[in-house]
């Protein structure tokens, strides 16, 4: 299956879907693009939660139809100046997590069909409004990977030199 | 479509801001960047799907640019913000600051190379065996 056809998407939207609910699933463990976007999309669904608080109370999601009418207003709104790049795409699962999030908090349990729902139509927005995009931009196994990973392994080994610093000046104090 | 995004500043502001656990209530400006707030009588739908925007389009650029080249007109951020808060003398006070932790870093830096304290043979050694362990950890993110 190509990494830009709707199935890799879908599958993708449904793996982010099952980490914001801490779902665990019987199968293998998530593939390196699934594990990026999970830990890129999470931080974006952070900053949005704490930014835009006031915001997302007001808003009703009760059903799956209320979160898709929602998704769809959002993402056209977002996507209609025709500027198309890996954090917008990374902000459309962010926001599938908002969205299902708030329909666990509505409806108090989970539901397979309808996370299976919801991960269709945010499949199915990005395929076709950013699948030609993503293909042009080295598809999710190139494109998204080299963009995301290269980075966060510089800030990793950032971190571990700070770690290292932090015991220094630890060590400093007995001295 | 094209694939540069247009440049949310605010955005990076308020990150900047809150990375650095300021509080800048007495500044009307930073203020309203910090504390986002919609319209009462807003289209939630846009607000949130200009935010979204702007968080997608500030990922990119912070991907994209090294994080240094935000360095020169945040740290001329931070002197008009302490300028702003504490007036001239705030800003030499803070100037002061810097210098004295340049002072203490300086000393820091020489018990790191544990001058005076160990054979040469032995900081080396010390040394790559730090060197070598920053290797490992990174080799085992890579290989994750």
């Amino acid at each position: 299956m190509s990494d830009c056809e709707f199935g890799y998407v879908r599958a993708l939207a449904q793996d982010y879907l099952e980490h914001v609910l801490q779902l665990s699933t019987a199968e293998a463990q998530p593939g390196r693009v699934a594990r990026l976007l999970r830990d890129v999309a999470s931080s974006v669904q952070k900053e949005v939660e704490k930014t835009l608080q006031p915001c997302l109370d007001s808003l009703d999601v009760q059903s799956v139809d209320a979160a898709r009418v929602l998704f769809r207003a959002v993402m056209q709104k977002e996507f209609e100046d025709g500027v198309v790049n890996w954090g917008r795409i990374v902000t459309v699962f962010a926001f599938e997590g908002i969205l299902v999030k708030k329909l666990l908090g509505a409806q108090g349990a989970a539901d397979e069909d309808a996370y299976q729902e919801i991960s269709d139509f945010v499949a199915e927005f990005i395929t076709k409004h950013t699948g030609e995009w993503i293909r042009q931009n080295g598809g999710w196994e190139n494109g998204f990977i080299k963009k995301f990973e290269l980075k966060s392994h510089r800030l990793t080994f950032l971190d571990v030199i700070g770690k290292v610093c932090t015991m220094f000046s630890l060590l400093k104090q007995y001295y | 479509m094209s694939q540069g995004g247009p440049l949310s500043r605010n955005l990076i502001l308020c990150t900047f801001l809150q990375e650095h656990s300021l509080q800048p209530v007495e500044v009307a400006d930073t203020a309203s960047l910090l504390h986002f707030s919609p319209e009462p009588h807003g289209d939630i739908q846009h607000e949130m799907a200009m935010r979204l925007a702007s968080i997608g389009d500030e990922l990119e650029l912070r991907w994209m640019l090294p994080r240094v080249a935000q360095m020169p007109w945040m740290a001329v951020y931070s002197l008009a913000f302490t300028y702003n808060q504490t007036g001239l003398r705030g800003v030499l006070r803070s100037f002061m600051g810097g210098l004295t932790n340049l002072r203490g870093n300086r000393r820091f830096w020489s018990f790191l190379t544990l001058r005076d304290r160990v054979s040469p043979g032995l900081g080396r050694r010390l040394s790559l065996l730090l060197l070598l362990a920053l290797l490992l950890d990174w080799g085992l993110h890579v290989l994750q």
